[in-house]
């Protein structure tokens, strides 16, 4: 028995894709390439151990779906080798395999027939399947009239019944329930815990980080990026919602030099003046004239004055981070976050958050064009990269900022500050913070997310109220 | 008739695809290469061992999808599955009421109608099991697309099964034509206890093998369906099935050697209406050509299934 459970070398898939059939007969009698090559996949080479379970994220098109269904042995490749230990089972497609005019009761029988299973395997599994896709009161009506999520709950239900040494689910959970998710998740581990493999699709960037051990990123065929399902993400994230070329670029950058890129993070000096507003949003940037007399930025000290701050701080710069590897940055910087910090109720500098009081994010923001449009957004999340608590300037609400704050502009070379009251409510350990500067959804000036175990987040610790 | 034309180079470019010389296996035509390929013995062997192994573990399987095959053709009509007893029925009885009764069909001079009835029955009871199961064949694949597509299973149970479940249209056919036969004489009881159940096995490997091909040609070219209903169609008339001997001319009789159906046909007349085989020929190559098939059939099946899903 091998340690793998697939193992994939140099895949890659090309279709051929004819534009009319008569092309086709075009290209036999003339011997003139009428066809265009789609490749759906490239040089893409993977290993995924036993009990391992392997998050699979993409744009649409990427070639996610080919990938599994080459796994599955449903699709042939065009070049490369796979290799396959254990029974598959597989989840490529909402009621896969099923027939809609059979009661649920037939498709159990036919669906588990069809993935290997005796007839008194299945009538021993039976109740089970029933109960995990709860669908106990529906399960002798037919196939056809059940609701998507009914459908995907039954689908995942049968399939996971088989025992299988190799699961593959094709996004085909996300049209279950929360509750649905978090049970199939629960077998998912479960899975997992038995030596098993999985093989999960999913456009949650969420449901990847929270199960799986690692992450792919596929984008146009290739392997974009792979690793912890965080730092995964966090590329994703960016291919998604990052402006064109830019990602590829930083993912270049990322893989050449990955320690020079955050060079400029620093921490501003603290504003002394106490948040006035326990609403949200504290005060609107102001427009700085570029000059001398605008606020300086205080140059990052090197020393690593990993202290917790007192009073003193206040007065003197807060010691510099060494992010760059912690940190995830993208945007077009047409607008900047110059930097970020974290202010308690007396206005002092910190990081270690206590429960139940608030705490002001004060953000340094500095324009390099003139933009009409800002948004502002924070997002934390946990240590798993799960997020708990987002905002941003748009979706706040009428009675945190007034319609005219929402999108304020700003001119180039002018610099602002916001100020964002939170409560905090978050339970005791490390969390990690993410701020935002965008224009509209589809365009960000400015992404900084900083994983956990970095120095930032490290002090970004919320520990109970002795 | 342009599109069937593509449909068929279609074929070919993707047949000819997969039987592409092995780059360091030594250089080839096509002809020897595909020539090399159909005949290599142990491949030919693997391929019955894959076949055996593969129907006895999914038997279950296999047996569940038949009479869902049966049931669902008929499902939501009021006659349900009795339909499937009902349509021979009734064709047998249209046929024998066109050539048997408005015809007059004899087989020879002492022939009072009956002794043609079953003559007539033995050749059409097969060849009306074989329609109904080819007519099916090519779609097998593309009728159950999200199964073949999306699950991690045997796809070669599905043409199996179009090939068994048009096995009751058989047995209900042979119902009526054996009292036929034992009542106008000419049956004889070798020819009932061990002819026939060659026959039937033979049948059961040509439908099979005809329905991997039929299956395979269809998820690319989906005109071969109504070419072969076609085919079926005017291959009732084109072999001796319905009309007695003595009308063929003789310039014309030689023909009918060169198709292996009406080879089929004098199997089963042998087995049902005389008492001495009169195509002794006939039990070399009906039993050759169907395992030919199956083999060829199962192989061929097994080479084209990975690249259904660019089809489908």
């Amino acid at each position: 028995m091998s340690e793998a459970a697939i193992r994939i070398r140099n895949l890659s898939k090309v279709f051929r894709v004819w534009r009319h059939p008569s092309d086709m007969l075009k290209e036999v009698l003339t011997g003139r390439r009428r066809h265009t090559e789609f490749q759906a996949l490239k040089d893409v080479s993977l290993e995924v151990p036993r009990g391992a379970i392997l998050g699979i994220m993409g744009r649409n098109g990427a070639g996610k779906s080919t990938l599994l269904r080459i796994i599955a042995g449903t699709l042939d490749a065009t070049a490369g080798a796979v290799a396959v230990d254990g029974r598959i089972s597989a989840i490529l497609e909402l009621g896969t395999g099923f027939h809609q005019q059979y009661t649920g009761r037939e498709n159990i029988i036919m669906g588990g027939m069809c993935l290997g299973l005796s007839r008194e395997e299945i009538r021993a599994r039976e109740d089970e399947i029933i109960d995990f896709a709860e669908l106990r009161d529906f399960i002798d009506q037919p196939f056809r009239t059940y609701s998507s999520g009914m459908q995907a709950r039954l689908t995942f239900a049968v399939a996971t019944s088989v025992d299988p040494d190799i699961l593959i689910v094709d996004e085909a959970l996300s049209v279950g329930d929360a509750r649905f998710q978090l049970r199939s998740f629960d077998r998912i581990r479960n899975f997992k815990r038995r030596g098993k493999s999985i093989l999960l699709v999913s456009h949650s960037i969420n449901a990847i980080a929270s199960i799986c051990d690692s992450a792919l990123l596929l984008e146009k065929g290739r392997i974009f990026a792979e690793g912890e399902p965080n730092l995964v993400g966090n590329i994703y994230h960016e291919l998604l919602f990052g402006p064109s070329d830019a990602a590829e670029q930083s993912h270049k950058a990322a893989h050449h030099a990955p320690a020079l890129t955050d060079a400029e993070i620093s921490f501003s000096e603290p504003v002394t003046q106490p948040p006035s507003d326990a609403n949200g949003i504290l005060s609107e940037p102001r427009n700085v004239t570029n000059g001398t007399d605008a606020p300086a930025l205080i140059a990052r000290s090197n020393s690593d004055s990993l202290t917790e701050p007192n009073g003193a701080d206040l007065l003197r710069p807060v010691e510099g981070i060494k992010p760059s590897l912690n940190e995830h940055r993208y945007g077009d910087h047409r607008v900047r976050i110059g930097s970020i910090s974290l202010l308690d109720a007396d206005g002092r500098v910190t990081t270690q958050l206590k429960s139940l009081r608030p705490y002001t994010i004060v953000c340094r923001v500095e324009a390099d064009a003139d933009v009409n449009q800002i948004c502002f957004g924070i997002l934390i999340r946990n240590h798993r990269g799960i997020q708990v608590f987002g905002w941003d300037s748009r979706c706040g609400g009428s009675e945190v900022t007034r319609p005219e704050m929402k999108s304020p502009a700003m001119s180039a070379g002018s610099v602002g500050e916001v100020r964002l009251l939170f409560f905090n409510n978050l339970a005791g350990g490390v969390y990690f913070l993410t701020v935002a500067l965008a224009g509209t959804n589809e365009h960000k000036y400015d992404m900084r997310l900083m994983r956990c175990s970095s120095p930032w987040s490290r002090r970004l610790k919320s520990s109970r109220r002795p | 008739m342009p599109r069937l034309f593509e449909s068929s180079v279609c074929i070919v470019l993707e047949v000819a695809w997969h039987a592409r010389p092995v780059p360091d296996g030594p250089p080839q035509g096509w002809n020897t290469m595909i020539l090399t390929r159909v005949l290599d013995i142990q491949a030919n062997l693997a391929s019955w061992q894959e076949a055996t192994s593969l129907v006895s573990q999914r038997r279950a399987l296999l047996a569940v999808m038949t009479w869902r095959d049966l049931t669902d053709r008929y499902a939501g009509q009021a006659l349900g599955a009795a339909w499937a007893a009902i349509s021979p029925l009734l064709l047998m009885a249209t046929y024998l009421l066109a050539f048997g009764v408005i015809f007059r069909g004899r087989i020879g001079p002492v022939d009072n109608g009956e002794e043609y009835v079953a003559y007539m029955l033995a050749g059409l009871v097969p060849w009306m099991a074989m329609q109904d199961c080819l007519g099916r064949a090519t779609g097998a694949i593309t009728g159950s697309a999200n199964l073949v597509k999306q699950v991690v299973f045997p796809s070669e149970l599905l043409p199996l099964r179009v090939a068994l479940s048009s096995m009751p249209t058989l047995l209900i056919g042979l119902i009526v034509t054996i009292p036929i036969a034992i009542a106008s004489g000419a049956s004889h009881a070798v020819g009932l206890l061990v002819l026939l159940p060659i026959a039937l096995v033979s049948f059961l490997l040509l439908l099979a093998g005809l329905a991997f091909w039929l299956a395979a040609i269809g998820v690319f070219a989906r005109d071969i369906k109504d070419l072969i209903s076609f085919l079926l169609g005017i291959g009732l008339f084109l072999h001796p099935v319905l009309y007695p001997p003595a009308s063929v001319p003789d310039w014309l009789a030689p023909w009918f050697v060169l198709s292996p159906f009406s080879h089929m046909i004098w199997c089963f007349r042998d087995a049902l209406t005389v008492s001495t085989p009169e195509h002794v020929w006939s039990w070399l190559v009906f039993p050759l050509v169907s395992v030919a098939a199956f083999t060829t059939g199962w192989r061929g099946y097994r080479m084209l299934k990975p690249t259904f899903g660019n089809v489908l």
